[in-house]
């Protein structure tokens, strides 16, 4: 038994936590620290990157700008419609495929793996990819509903009413898989003589699945809602390949509005104010959500 | 309220025989107790009866139904898991009325029997709790309660103790003889723990490697088991197995060669068994540690090599070859490296073929 | 060799461990006793320096070892579930503390050791299998194993037999006692279950929700509990109690039945001790006697019914709506609700404070 140096010991400890936290910590500092510090500096003025030279003060007027245009609350409520759907239907969808998938049946990994599929795809693949199939006169989707059903050609991506589902409808296809996996994952962890116990007291699969499955899985399906909303709340990729934010502004959402504003017309200041704001939003959201989690998970 | 029948009753897993040609009759009413270790068969059969397992072969009764075919809901079933297996998400009171709404009875009914069950297991005042917020003896009285709120015919129990602390335990076993006896359930009740059995069964089925070793009440199975295994699992210490031979001089000797002494009675029973070789075997509870000899006719020399207190009763442990027995000594911790004899009495021997079976 | 000195460690709101005072001897089996939750675990694991304790001091050798992680304590430790790494096989598991550089040992004695241990312990066939497909007696004999072949100067052990099963348990138990007393290891274990602890025990602690109650031989903590506490943990099947109160010169239960007349010697001792009138009554089950005799108390009750558990019989009865126990190896043949006597003498009875749990007589 070697000798036990407290000071060698310690002195060892530290340099093994340090090196490897310095990794980490270079890359919060430099990548995000500095650029979030940065990015409340800039929207007290109205800085634009390519016209620096008249950068003036201008306290919290980008803020007011924002907030009191009803442009502003357009688009938020666009964005709160499309979030909102997406993240329920994936929702849906993705316990119901997770509860239709609980059985062993044969075949079941493959089918597992092509259900997972089209979670492994690029954003912005999705978007073009739906774009092409979205298209009115020659795509996939129209070709199904008039040549094959006799329905009327309709106009996804060029009406406004549309252009929402037709995003919905790519985004959920996009990441439902995820719902699914994690699903899945609840689901096989509830203890199986749960359902034993139901079984023999004569319980319906229904309640079932309402009283037993549901509540024990609760924790880990708010969680995979935690990370839709926050995710779904930041998107972009596949609504700027997909409508490019159109019709006109049909599809813009505010992440979307925000990306306009700071690299298209180069509003830098009034791109941070904004940038802010949905930030704010994002953390009110999740932390209501978190809340939820927790008092869940005591139970 | 039901006879339970099982014929030939087996079940494979792959290659594995979980159960082996069971045979096995249980009367109405009765507490049957299915005793042994882990993996000889006892759980398995508990959830062919349930219907939470298919049979691979042979048939189960309950009365004249073949039973084989028919869900566990059909059953007419209920039963107690190891683990609880309580609703998580309902409160106690509606996990104990589930059953009933299942069974479309009306409100009020449903009503006056959980308040029935809760008032004879004591857990009236918990009916708003939640089932987390529950200490573990009080969830096993829920889930007790939830299984006989609506009288089934058969009660089975999974290993319901194992999970809980030493006084749980105690206060639970008298629970479920209250139970049983107020209700007239058929009950089929499975654990590893023999002083479980012992304390609940009117029959013991002990079992080994799937197949039944031996049914009886606990008197007989204690003291006079038919079989080698059951000696060794029934009781607290088990059963001493000594291998006995009979020597070409007629002598008869233990294990490593010791002699035994034998009153003529037992001696010429000895002499005239079949084998040369054979397994005597003797309760710890009934071999006297003596330092000398004062008339008896039974005895062996050993040599104590310590004292051991189970329940506050000293046993003696002694080696015989290299084989560790014991027998019941008189005093305390005094008596350990004490070199003497081993008494016993002529009612308390029993005699064993080699191959696990019993002669007398 | 081992002691804490006034522990205390809380989890959120939970006082695991109070004020927690121990000491243990060298080559001594110590045993920790007390029901799920009572802080057993986590007093192993203070000692062991696996828990960082929110006050009090650890001394091993009598240095202070508090600060020190386990790695350094020169201790095994055997968790309950074994633990057991099983990417290795037996042989690896087993060496698998003697190969860290702390130790300091070459591979031929490690070989040496494992296999000594190994016989030891009759798992000398299982060397190179996999640890996966161990039954559960095989599983806690190479964790044994492993924490032996260290020689470390403590032993911790964390329930290492209530995994197993009855039959398994009384088996290893003894063996478990042999290997101790051939290689005078000092160990620490804690246990819920009774029968371990008092056939495995040197000296017992009764534990309670973070209290430690009583320390002393089994013998001496049968005899002489302190706390009612401690009776009830001690005694297998557990005390009878009775709630009475006192009464002039008696203990009267249900207020107004007389259950013992006091001495005046017994009156002032308790008089001494405290003002209160109320009090519990203790009772083992081997004092309590069937039928009637002269000079001791003699009660009546009904038959509740009795317990067969071999050689004894544990016979329950309800006296006045108390229920009482007693155990005999007479045979009984009553049956439900028939009248049935039992006595016991005044000398027998343990009085516990009501409100404390005391012990004053």
């Amino acid at each position: 038994m070697s000798d036990y140096d407290q000071k060698k010991y310690e002195r060892n400890e530290k340099l093994i936590k340090l090196l490897f936290l310095w990794p980490s910590l270079a890359i919060l500092l430099f990548l995000i620290a500095y650029p979030f510090v940065m990015l409340i500096y800039y929207s007290f003025f109205n800085f634009s990157f390519l016209r620096q030279a008249n950068t003036k003060f201008i306290g919290l007027t980008n803020y007011l700008l924002i907030l009191t245009d009803t442009y502003t609350w357009e688009r938020f409520i666009f964005t709160f419609k499309y979030v909102g759907l997406s993240v329920s239907i994936q929702f849906i969808l993705g316990i119901l495929i997770a509860w239709l998938l609980q059985r062993n049946f044969r075949g079941k990994d493959a089918v597992f793996t092509v259900v997972l599929m089209p979670m492994m795809f690029c954003p912005i693949v999705v978007g073009l990819l739906w774009r092409y199939m979205f298209n009115t006169e020659w795509g996939i989707i129209n070709y199904f509903l008039h040549n094959l059903l006799g329905f009327a050609r309709v106009e996804w991506l060029g009406m406004e009413q549309n252009s929402l589902w037709a995003t919905i409808i790519a985004n959920t296809w996009m990441w439902t898989p995820f719902m699914v996996l994690l699903a899945s994952a609840a689901f096989s962890s509830v203890p199986k003589y749960l359902y034993e116990a139901a079984s023999v007291d004569r319980a319906s699969g229904w309640f079932k699945f309402t009283n037993i499955t549901l509540p024990l899985s609760a924790p880990i399906l708010v969680l995979a809602l935690i990370f839709r909303l926050m995710d779904e709340m930041k998107q972009f990729d596949l609504i700027y390949t997909l409508t490019g934010g159109g019709p006109g502004d049909a599809t813009q959402t505010v992440s979307f509005t925000l990306y306009k504003t700071a690299f298209q017309y180069f509003y830098t200041g009034e791109g941070s104010a904004w940038a802010f704001i949905l930030l704010i939003i994002i953390i009110g959201l999740s932390s209501i959500l978190i809340r939820l989690l927790n008092y869940l998970s005591e139970r | 309220m039901a006879q339970i029948r099982l014929e030939n009753l087996t079940k494979h897993y792959g290659k594995v025989k979980a159960v082996d040609e069971i045979n096995l009759e249980i009367k109405d009413n009765e507490f049957v107790v299915f005793l042994g270790p882990s993996g000889c068969g006892k759980t398995t059969t508990l959830r062919c009866v349930a219907g939470l397992e298919a049979v691979t072969g042979g048939n189960i009764y309950f009365g004249d139904r073949r039973v084989n075919d028919l869900e566990p809901a059909d059953r007419n079933i209920a039963m107690v898991f190891q683990h609880y297996a309580l609703y998580p998400h309902l409160k106690v009171h509606r996990n104990i009325s589930f059953p009933l709404k299942a069974e479309k009875m009306p409100p009020s009914e449903r009503e006056r029997k959980v308040k029935e069950v809760s008032e004879l297991l004591g857990i009236e005042n918990l009916l708003n709790r939640r089932i987390s917020e529950l200490p573990d003896g009080d969830k096993q009285k829920v889930a007790l309660a939830r299984a006989i709120v609506r009288t089934p015919e058969v009660l089975l129990l999974d290993e319901p103790l194992s999970a809980l602390d030493e006084v749980f335990r105690e206060q639970m076993r008298i629970e479920f003889l209250k139970i049983q006896k107020a209700l007239q359930v058929t009950t089929v009740y499975v654990t590893h723990d023999q002083r479980e059995a012992m304390m609940l069964a009117d029959k013991i089925v002990v079992m080994n490697d799937g197949k039944i070793v031996e049914t009886g009440n606990p008197q007989k199975l204690y003291e006079m088991p038919q079989n080698l295994f059951t000696g060794y699992f029934i009781g607290s210490p088990g059963m001493n197995f000594f291998n006995c031979r009979r020597k070409g001089s007629g002598a008869l000797a233990l294990d490593d060669g010791e002699t035994v002494s034998f009153s003529e009675t037992y001696r010429q029973k000895a002499l005239g068994l079949a084998t040369a070789e054979f397994v005597i075997g003797i309760r710890p509870e009934y071999l006297f540690f003596k330092q000398k000899i004062e008339g008896e006719s039974n005895y062996f020399k050993i040599k104590l090599v310590n004292v051991e207190r189970i329940h506050e009763i000293n046993y003696g442990n002694f080696y015989l070859g290299d084989r560790l027995y014991k027998c019941l000594v008189s005093g305390g911790a005094e008596f350990g490296g004490r070199e003497g004899f081993a008494v016993f009495n002529d009612q308390k021997i029993l005699f064993y073929d080699l191959a696990g079976g019993k002669i007398l | 060799m081992l002691q804490l000195k006034n522990v205390s460690k809380s989890f959120g709101d939970v006082q695991a461990v109070s004020n927690l005072s121990l000491e243990i001897q060298e080559r001594e089996i110590f045993v920790l006793l007390g029901p799920t939750g009572a802080g057993k675990t986590t007093a192993l694991k203070i000692a062991a320096g696996l828990i960082k304790p929110d006050s009090g001091q650890v001394f091993i050798s009598a240095k202070d070892m508090t600060a020190i992680p386990p790695a350094f304590r020169d201790i095994s430790f055997v968790f309950e579930g074994y633990n057991l790494f099983h990417i290795y096989n037996v042989y690896d598991n087993i060496a698998f503390a003697l190969r860290s550089k702390l130790m300091q040992v070459d591979e031929a004695e490690i070989d040496k050791r494992v296999h000594a241990f190994s016989e030891e312990l009759h798992i000398e066939h299982l060397l190179d299998r996999p640890t996966g497909t161990l039954s559960g007696g095989e599983t806690q004999r190479v964790a044994l194993a492993r924490a032996l072949v260290r020689k470390a100067r403590l032993n911790l052990f964390d329930e290492p037999l209530s995994n197993l099963d009855l039959k398994l348990r009384e088996e290893l138990r003894v063996e478990f006692k042999e290997l101790h007393k051939k290689y005078h290891s000092t160990i620490f274990y804690v246990t819920h279950d009774h029968d371990s602890a008092v056939s495995v025990a040197d000296r017992i602690g009764i534990i309670y929700k973070g209290i430690l109650y009583q320390v002393d031989t089994p013998d001496n903590l049968l005899e002489n509990p302190n706390h009612i506490i401690v009776a009830t943990l001690i005694n297998y099947p557990t005390i009878n109690i009775l709630n009475c109160s006192l009464k002039d010169q008696s203990l009267l239960v249900n207020h107004q039945l007389p259950l013992v007349e006091l001495t005046s010697s017994k009156l002032d001792k308790i008089r001494s001790q405290t003002a209160e009138r109320d009090f519990q009554v203790g009772l083992k089950l081997k004092n309590v006697k069937l039928g009637k005799e002269q000079g001791n108390l003699n009660f009546s009750g009904r038959l509740l019914h009795t317990e067969y558990q071999g050689y004894n019989k544990v016979v329950n009865i309800d006296f006045e709506g108390m229920p009482i126990r007693l155990i005999t190896s007479e045979l009984i043949q009553l049956s439900y609700g028939d009248p049935v006597d039992f006595n016991f003498s005044a000398n027998d009875i343990f009085l516990f404070n009501k409100s404390s749990g005391m012990r004053i007589l």
